[in-house]
């Protein structure tokens, strides 16, 4: 059992959807603790440190859903890849479409992974021990480091 | 003698008039207006058939006296396009094929094929213009309307495909969430639920499921409509591909479903394993009491291939075999069985869009045969 649940940020912007990830988070028995931004604008303002998100810890991941209101998944993407200092940041494309041309705008961005969001209880469960296992437990991850080297 | 050869010249001068006049009544029979101009003086016509009256509203002689008419009656755009062109073809000795608009008495534009040519002498030098106008304005309206339609077609395509994708995008995470807060729904509260409801909750379940199902079958069906790129396929790899994807449904009702040789065809890989699937597909669903049986080979017929799916189902009335393969057709209940009535509807439309055409045999009880046909591609042709 690790020490303290690994932190992710979840741009989702719908309420259900939100609630629908935390149940599936809690049935999973995953160590994951969900930060949620709203749209994209809060997204970039938690991944900034700026504003009521002063201090707050940089997650590990990123799961972020692609048609968001004020700034869209796609802008989100182009940022955190434009911004030295969130380049290296896992960014997992969690979303309703499944169209050829989102999942080719997400990977040419340089996003790690374009997951469809999933039908059934069962299988978001799944979803969400997979990532956690894959993303969290197996994959090395540069945050780390990187946030120490800018301390 | 004098008088000899003056009746031998007469003589002479009367059959060339008679062949003058013969070729003079046939050329001002023609449909098309033929006349004869000066070199080097654009518009100077020495002579203009008689029709051209009838089409433009002046007679010959106003074409042929004052040289002004013609460029003064050509529209003022095509009058820059046509003017270098006609001097360069002419100097150059080229035959000279331009559609331009002619102004008519009243004003109102003609579109002229002007076709000419200019006749040269025995030393080889041009002396004057031969040519013909043809009226070309129905042709000419038609084009453009046909242009404006295309256009048109193209722009409510395109918004089609907008609202299509919009639509299938709003819709689809709705009925993911029904589907998901549903089950969270059942998952927490479970033991508190009465019974009644636990079946209510299933029913929405199973409505959202249709719904979501319905959305992915018409996101499939709209996405048909973009052009096709056609080039040369093995249909045997495609084959290898749709059997392996419908793998699970074919083991999981039991059915046997065999394959000849396949040809090499025209038509594009992904939109060829939608209807060989689709049409599998159907075979599994419209079984009858026995297992499901069904074969898939193909025919050469002249420059095509004849592909056929023959099921062991419980077929198709004849009077109803057209109908399958219309949008949401279905013939028998969701209950009896499942599906959405889209499949036939996507394998038409495919088949139709790789230049080909689909039909079903069939008979109730004696199972279904369907058909389809694409162009062959040469057997040497990579897929």
């Amino acid at each position: 059992m690790s020490a303290s649940p690994k932190r992710v940020l979840l741009v989702e912007d719908d309420p259900s959807d939100v609630m629908l990830m935390e149940e599936a988070l809690k049935e999973s028995g995953a160590s994951i603790e969900f930060q949620v931004a709203r749209d994209g604008i809060e997204a970039m303002a938690y991944l900034g440190g700026q504003g009521a998100f002063a201090g707050a810890a940089r997650p590990s991941l990123v799961l972020l859903d692609w048609r968001l209101p004020q700034k869209s998944g796609e802008e989100v993407l182009r940022e955190i890849r434009g911004d030295p200092a969130l380049k290296l940041l896992p960014v997992l494309v969690l979303t309703t479409s499944a169209s050829e041309k989102d999942v080719r705008a997400a990977y040419s961005l340089g996003a790690n992974a374009f997951i469809t969001k999933p039908t059934g209880m069962d299988r978001l469960r799944e979803l969400v021990s997979l990532i956690e296992r894959f993303w969290l437990v197996c994959a090395s991850l540069p945050v780390e480091s990187e946030r120490a080297s800018i301390k | 003698m004098r008088t000899e050869r003056q009746s031998r010249e007469d003589e002479l001068q009367t059959r060339l008039d008679l062949a003058e006049a013969r070729f003079r009544a046939l050329a001002e029979r023609l449909p098309i207006i033929t006349y004869v101009s000066a070199m080097d003086v654009q518009g100077a016509f020495t002579y203009i058939s008689p029709q051209v009256e009838p089409l433009l509203g002046y007679k010959p002689a106003e074409w042929t006296t004052g040289r002004g008419l013609w460029l003064q009656r050509m529209d003022p755009d095509d009058r820059q396009r046509i003017l270098p062109l006609l001097a360069r073809a002419h100097r150059s000795g080229e035959r000279f094929s331009m559609e331009y608009r002619l102004r008519d008495r009243a004003g109102v534009a003609k579109w002229i094929l002007d076709e000419s040519e200019a006749v040269r002498d025995e030393a080889g030098r041009a002396r004057f213009i031969q040519g013909t106008w043809t009226d070309v304005t129905e042709r000419k309206r038609l084009e453009q309307e046909s242009a404006r339609a295309g256009r048109e077609l193209a722009s409510s395509r395109s918004e089609l495909e907008q609202f299509v994708s919009v639509t299938s995008h709003e819709l689809k995470a709705p009925l993911r969430r029904i589907v998901n807060l549903g089950e969270m729904l059942a998952q927490r509260h479970g033991s508190r639920i009465p019974a009644e409801a636990t079946g209510l909750l299933a029913q929405i379940r199973d409505s959202a499921a249709a719904a979501q199902e319905l959305l992915a079958g018409l996101v499939v069906y709209a996405e048909t409509d973009r052009r096709a790129a056609l080039a040369p396929v093995d249909m045997e790899e495609v084959a290898r591909r749709a059997f392996e994807e419908l793998a699970e449904s074919i083991a999981a009702s039991g059915a046997r479903v065999t394959r000849g040789a396949l040809p090499k065809v025209w038509a594009e890989p992904a939109l060829l394993e939608r209807v060989l699937c689709n049409l599998v597909d159907n075979a599994l669903k419209f079984r009858g009491k026995a297992s499901p049986e069904a074969h898939l080979w193909a025919e050469r017929s002249g420059k095509e291939w004849v592909i056929s799916l023959r099921d062991n189902g419980i077929g198709i009335h004849p009077r109803q075999a057209q109908r399958i393969f219309s949008i949401f057709e279905r013939l028998h209940t969701r209950e009896e069985y499942g599906g959405v009535g889209l499949g036939l509807a996507v394998c038409k439309k495919i088949v139709e869009r790789l230049g080909g055409r689909i039909w079903v045999e069939s008979e109730p009880g004696e199972g279904s045969t369907f058909h389809f046909t694409l162009r062959a591609a040469p057997e040497g042709s990579s897929a």
